[in-house]
């Protein structure tokens, strides 16, 4: 069966070496991107399936993010999810409101994080 | 205990040893005793033959710290609380015989054989190249290395080496990469553009000097390093393992073969071989040089230490390079073949521990870490027991193969937090324990610990986040890698409560009084 492949667009190394590495683990295939210039590489050259990307950034809010990618005609259909220390009302309503596909809290551990990922790209992808 | 010398007392010994030893030299039953102590510490073997460099090293020693007596030096030594002064004796008793280019012809296979040979095999562009140059004494070895790499593979971002030595004195020197110009002489012109000249001293200029990392590693009693990522290249040990016995050379050999990438290559000395020594290698020869290639999976059984040749047809039969160990030993280096039931063993190393039988059990936890290097279980016991004995440096070599196994643990990446924090470490302290809190976000002492580092490192408003998240998630359910690490480092949930709330009242009294001043 082809692996997932996931894009992860975070400004914190920590936080995409360690995503990458559980999700790696999952079976999953992962790219990931901590600037613009990285993220927009990435999309160039690789075809997604789903992305991932964090809110508070130093060049772009992650739900600007999503807004863009929804009207770019070779992204919009790709699903994204946010993910953000946020609380999670709060990160309910930027994903309602940006067009996300789907949310996952940051701070839960890593383990929930993946779980969170694993069920919302079953929910998305089949 | 030692008590020690008054300084007046050492500095008129010394005055009074130069160039002549007044006291009465060591006995052979003393020299005896040292030999031991060093073979114990280091694994170098010194036979009474022999013992006249180690006359000659001990009295330097002794002149040194102004010790007149020899049954007090050995008093120093045997002081385990502060093993120094055995360090600093063993780093005087190793040959820091070197020099640029040394064996060239094993330079020319580096170049022409093995270099492009790994090139072909690599799966990244460029290619990411690892070197452990293992006993570099002043840095020639590494150096030559990087000159040759650098020369043939100009991707200095993507080129690695990692230099190690036993001897600080020795490493001190190779760091700072000054050298004088007899010292240059092996060079040949293109190689001297790899230097840059101040005054009479020529220094090896940043190209060169920015791909090697210089760090103090004793074969014999510490972990092996390994690379960030995967494993190393090439290993070069040349000219060291003559030191050591041959139960200690097949030790550091099964070592090396762990830590090598598959079909990586181990660069001896022309005078050291590993003929019926060992298995899971292959020899490969030119003209005038060999190597020894880690053996690959598909030949592994079938091919083992089979002479392989690549380039032009030897002018001389491969039986005749010096063989300096003869006896047959079989080396199981496969993964996972072994009948030791890791659960069992482990077992048996913790009933040793609880015992109290540290020694025993550390070296059960080293023999299970040879015949399972899948499990990260060894390790993580290897470094909590040399945490415990104060050797943090290699507690944390310890610790990062555990995370290197399983890197998702947050038991071995917390450990390792703590360590840097106790070797003055905080900026890597703190990086690793966001990287803790971000696997874990409920980890009490993570949050604790982080709170502290960021206090030292002046990151008030992170340690005052970090303080109020002790008390928020106190009153969660303490998990399982939270109960093992509370345990390990005999913390209670009360203990970390209280001192949190100590920590946030000096700091929010400090930031008020800051916001005051500021009015």
């Amino acid at each position: 069966m082809k692996k997932l492949r996931i894009l992860i667009l975070d400004d914190s190394e920590i936080v995409l070496s360690m995503t990458s590495l559980a999700l790696n683990e999952e079976g999953f295939e992962t790219y990931t991107a901590s600037s613009l210039m990285e993220f927009d590489e990435v999309l160039s050259k690789q075809e997604p399936d789903i992305i991932l990307t964090d809110i508070k950034m130093p060049e772009i809010s992650g739900d600007d993010v999503c807004r863009v990618l929804k009207q770019r005609h070779n992204t919009k259909l790709v699903p994204i999810i946010l993910f953000s220390t946020l609380e999670e009302s709060e990160l309910a309503q930027l994903a309602e409101r940006s067009g996300a596909d789907g949310y996952v809290c940051k701070n839960c551990g890593i383990d929930e994080i993946v779980n969170s990922i694993k069920s919302l790209t079953e929910e998305i992808v089949f | 205990m030692v008590r020690c010398m008054s300084t007046s007392k050492s500095s008129k010994a010394t005055k009074n040893h130069v160039g002549l030893h007044p006291h009465a030299p060591p006995n052979d039953t003393e020299l005896q005793t040292i030999a031991e102590l060093v073979q114990r510490h280091s694994g170098i073997v010194y036979q009474p033959r022999n013992y006249t460099s180690l006359v000659r090293a001990v009295t330097n020693r002794m002149a040194h710290l102004g010790v007149t007596h020899t049954h007090k030096y050995l008093m120093r030594l045997n002081n385990l609380e502060k093993p120094d002064e055995l360090t600093k004796l063993t780093a005087l008793l190793t040959v820091q015989k070197t020099s640029f280019f040394r064996d060239r012809s094993q330079f020319v296979l580096l170049e022409e054989n093995a270099l492009p040979d790994i090139l072909s095999r690599s799966e990244t562009v460029p290619a990411n190249l690892k070197v452990w140059s293992a006993g570099c004494s002043t840095g020639e070895e590494p150096y030559s290395i990087a000159i040759s790499l650098l020369r043939r593979w100009p991707y200095k971002n993507t080129t690695s080496i990692l230099a190690t030595d036993i001897s600080a004195q020795a490493l001190g020197k190779a760091l700072l990469g000054s050298y004088r110009k007899l010292d240059l002489e092996p060079l040949q012109d293109q190689e001297l553009t790899f230097f840059y000249r101040e005054k009479d001293i020529w220094r090896v200029n940043e190209r060169a000097r920015s791909i090697i990392d210089f760090k103090f590693h004793n074969l014999v009693s510490v972990p092996f390093p390994v690379p960030s990522k995967g494993f190393w290249d090439i290993i070069f040990c040349r000219n060291v393992l003559i030191y050591f016995n041959q139960e200690t050379i097949k030790e550091i050999i099964k070592r090396f073969h762990q830590v090598l990438s598959p079909q990586g290559y181990l660069f001896l000395g022309p005078s050291e071989s590993l003929y019926r020594l060992v298995e899971g290698f292959d020899l490969v020869s030119t003209d005038n040089a060999f190597v020894y290639q880690k053996s690959s999976p598909e030949t592994s059984s079938a091919a083992k230490m089979r002479p392989k040749r690549i380039g032009p047809t030897p002018k001389q039969p491969i039986e005749n390079i010096p063989m300096v160990i003869q006896t047959p030993c079989k080396l199981d280096t496969s993964i996972g073949s072994t009948d030791i039931d890791l659960e069992q063993s482990l077992r048996l190393a913790k009933e040793l521990l609880e015992n109290n039988d540290i020694q025993a059990a550390f070296h059960r936890y080293l023999e299970i870490s040879t015949a399972h290097p899948e499990s990260k279980h060894p390790y993580i016991m290897l470094g909590k027991i040399a945490a415990d004995r104060g050797s943090l440096e290699e507690a944390l070599s310890w610790l990062q193969m555990a995370s290197k196994i399983d890197p998702l643990d947050v038991e071995p990446r917390f450990l390792s937090a703590v360590l840097h924090h106790r070797l003055g470490r905080d900026q890597e302290s703190a990086d690793e324990l966001k990287k803790v809190l971000f696997l874990n976000g409920n980890l009490i002492p993570g949050h604790y610990y982080l709170g502290v580092v960021a206090d030292h490192l002046g990151d008030h408003d992170t340690a005052l986040r970090c303080f109020r998240n002790v008390l928020k998630t106190i009153g969660t359910h303490a998990d399982k890698s939270t109960c093992s690490i509370m345990n390990t480092l005999q913390l209670t949930l009360e203990m970390l409560e209280s001192a949190s709330r100590a920590h946030l009242k000096r700091l929010e009294t400090k930031s008020a009084r800051k916001r005051s001043n500021k009015r």
